[in-house]
């Protein structure tokens, strides 16, 4: 794993620059840094376009012909029409915001040790998993359905041992290749350690 | 409108009831928007704590930018009532 990337919204980064983690350890190196898959943005995204559009419906020659708001809103002050305008941009601009932010920092981390699922829900909630390589019993893919097959992401787990929490991250970007990645890491981690105990 | 609560003198007329729910709207809406943004400036100082990335300052320069813009239209809409 030679090829470093450096682009920080890629939604699969193999050893990526210029990343570090607070909970890395000396020594440590970030081999893969995985995301869900891009196109998962594309609902959201559409959403959020939707709901920009509507002001400009409402306010428009159209609006004021057929949705039949004219009377209603002629009870309102002009101050607090624009007011209430701006603070519907706000409000997109705050769902745009805390989409990005989820898909940006739910990431599954493979350093040379270990695995780090970071997972960031709306509005307060963050949780962080680790396991350590040599707690690892099964790495699977997972890959179902129209959409996955389309754009190749699926889902990526990694079952642990005993009552250690399970790894797992949902369409993921190009899941068998990761998936051999990560085997290739914890067998490399596996042949290692057996060769410092001999 | 007569409004048995209101002292002898004073009335309230449909514009008034209206102005008051303008006010209690936006300012109220501004406040949930300022409460959220204060918690996504947090929140993205500790999500880039954690995972410290290249875009660390380009998340922590959008959250301050969204607060501001909701302080901005706050004070806006605050200077216009008071001027």
């Amino acid at each position: 794993m030679t090829e470093h990337s450096a682009n920080p919204l890629t939604s699969l980064a193999i050893a990526p620059e210029k990343t570090s983690m607070e909970v890395q350890e000396k020594g440590e190196t970030i081999e893969i840094l995985i995301r869900r898959h891009r196109v998962t943005n594309v609902p959201w995204i559409a959403g959020a376009v939707i709901a920009a559009i509507v002001p400009l419906v409402v306010f428009s020659d159209f609006g004021h012909a057929y949705l039949g708001l004219t009377d209603i809103l002629d009870l309102f002050s002009d101050t607090a029409i624009l007011a209430t305008v701006a603070i519907w941009y706000l409000f997109i601009a705050f769902f745009a915001l805390q989409h990005a932010l989820e898909w940006f920092f739910n990431v599954l981390i493979v350093t040379n040790e270990r695995f780090v699922d970071l997972d960031v829900r709306w509005p307060f909630y963050r949780f962080v998993a680790e396991a350590h390589f040599s707690q690892v019993q099964d790495v699977s893919f997972r890959q179902g359905g129209f959409a996955a097959n389309i754009f190749d992401f699926g889902g990526i787990f990694v079952q642990t041992a005993g009552r250690e929490q399970n790894i797992e991250l949902t369409k993921a970007p190009n899941p068998a290749m990761v998936h051999d990645k990560i085997t290739d890491l914890v067998q490399d981690f596996h042949r290692k350690s057996r060769t410092k105990h001999h | 409108m007569n409004i048995p609560i209101l002292p002898q003198g004073f009335s309230l007329d449909m514009a008034d009831v209206i102005r008051i729910l303008e006010h209690v709207f936006v300012v109220g809406f501004l406040l949930i928007l300022l409460l959220f943004a204060v918690q996504k400036v947090q929140q993205v100082r500790l999500l880039n704590r954690f995972l410290n990335t290249t875009f660390a300052p380009v998340w922590a320069i959008t959250t301050w930018v969204f607060l501001l813009a909701i302080i901005m239209l706050g004070v806006w809409y605050a200077l216009v009532y008071i001027l």
